[in-house]
């Protein structure tokens, strides 16, 4: 039985180290790819190579947090209340929140020489940045001491309240005017609006951050269990601590409690004293 | 009950219940450093809760102000600012449209040309640094005014669109081997 779980585990680390090597891989492709295979654009020129970074980076900031959403609805849901769905949840929203600071930067530096600014206040960079502000509040309110079931519901309830920022934000190119372009890939038809080889990178590029973002969830949540261990241990070992401590107290002052102390003999005497008078007076 | 008037000293069982239950009466921090440190830290909790959810509405509240009013009606097109140009006066605002061709001139330091949107067209001088993709048939955003016949801008954003098509997509690709010379 151990020997498979020992071969289980084995298999398990030797699927994530897969994971981590295709997905550097896969990025390491999608850079080569991006700067020196693919042809420039007809109206960005060489500016379009940031397309194979930052759509996927996004992708993937949504995805994070899609998972956080999910994760805090099951973990909110009494029948499949785990603390499982809880640590995935914090684990999903921390990487989120760092792909989604990494789609504003990206944005921010494709902005200056195409758009002309490093950022306006059009829907879809304000609503990306709300998003970000949320998720940022959403890991804070993990963070605030409590009771871990009531910390856990509380976050639950504010990663679904920020959740709603998701659909908003990718929206809010149709919905609004904004100076964003509307999106390439999942746009109303589904119909890429992007060339052959320029389209194969990019999903190989979409591929390559998703593989990237599930190593990362992997080993963000084997931090977060080991956290938690540790945590546990720690509390033990002083509770532990502490009751010796106690022990050892309550011992002492037994012993100071059984053994009389000078002021109480001194009474004791005086009063056999008084006793013994009393006796002697009633004999006369 | 209570028939001693030191209640720490002497006091009967009765007179110590009638103590403990009595909410009012306060207890130093040597008789229970347990429930005060508990309580201590709820506070705490509580003060970091409030922190944190004053940080989220003041960043929120922020952005809303910021973002969400200008977002939502981020741009007028050409033909929507020419229709409400009355109520719009001489604010400052965004206008979108296409740049028309052939009809850019430079006078100096300014740069004028005809923006276009649904068949309207409005004559446009710009002050600022058009950036790297401005050119004609381009649709962009100006920030600006209205100033008698003309719109008066000091910046220009190039809104590009979300094709993505090769500069020379039949050209054919350069190989490493040396040319053949006929003789």
């Amino acid at each position: 039985m151990i020997h498979d779980q020992r071969k289980q585990s084995s298999l398990e680390r030797y699927c994530v180290a897969l994971l981590g090597v295709s997905s550097l891989i896969g990025i390491a492709a999608t850079v080569w790819l991006g700067l020196w295979v693919t042809p420039p654009d007809v109206n960005m020129g060489q500016l379009v190579r940031l397309v194979y970074v930052h759509p996927p980076v996004a992708w993937v900031a949504y995805l994070a947090f899609g998972i956080t959403a999910l994760a805090s609805v099951a973990y909110l849901w009494k029948k499949t209340r785990a603390r499982f769905w809880d640590r995935l949840a914090g684990a999903s929203a921390e990487i989120g929140v760092v792909f989604c600071a990494l789609t504003l930067i990206s944005g921010s530096i494709w902005g200056r020489p195409t758009w002309g600014v490093w950022w306006t206040w059009d829907a879809r960079l304000t609503s990306t940045a709300l998003l970000l502000v949320l998720f940022l509040g959403y890991l804070a309110l993990r963070k605030v001491p409590g009771s871990f079931e009531s910390r856990s519901k509380r976050s639950s309830v504010a990663a679904l309240i920020a959740f709603l920022d998701v659909p908003i934000d990718h929206f809010s190119v149709l919905w609004w005017h904004t100076l964003h372009q509307p999106p390439t890939v999942l746009n109303a038809g589904l119909a890429p609006h992007i060339h052959g080889i320029m389209a194969w990178t990019l999903l190989l590029g979409f591929c390559a951050f998703t593989m990237g973002f599930a190593w990362l969830l992997i080993q963000r949540y084997r931090i977060e269990t080991m956290r938690e261990e540790l945590d546990e241990q720690l509390l033990a070992a002083s509770l532990a601590e502490r009751r010796s401590e106690a022990s050892s107290e309550f011992s002492s002052n037994e012993a100071r409690t059984t053994e009389p102390s000078p002021r109480a003999r001194v009474h004791a005497r005086t009063a056999r004293t008084g006793d013994l008078q009393e006796s002697q007076v009633a004999a006369e | 009950m209570s028939t001693t008037q030191d209640p720490h000293r002497g006091a009967s069982t009765q007179d110590a219940t009638a103590l403990a239950a009595d909410p009012s009466t306060e207890r130093s921090g040597d008789e229970f450093p347990g429930a005060q440190a508990m309580a201590s830290r709820r506070r705490s909790t509580k003060r970091k809760l409030v922190v944190v959810a004053l940080v989220l509405a003041g960043a929120i509240g922020f952005l809303f102000y910021k973002g969400i009013g200008s977002a939502l009606n981020y741009y007028e097109t050409v033909s929507q600012a020419v229709a409400s140009r009355a109520q719009l006066g001489t604010s400052v605002f965004r206008l979108e449209g296409a740049v028309v061709p052939d009809s850019l001139h430079e006078t100096g330091s300014a740069l004028s040309f005809s923006l276009q949107s649904n068949g309207v067209t409005q004559a446009v001088i710009d002050h600022g640094s058009p950036p790297q993709l401005f050119r004609p048939g381009v649709h962009v955003v100006l920030v600006g005014h209205f100033q008698g016949r003309y719109f008066v801008s000091n910046r220009i954003m190039v809104k590009h669109s979300a094709n993505y098509i090769a500069e020379h997509p039949n050209r054919v690709p350069r190989t490493s081997a040396p040319l053949k010379r006929h003789p």
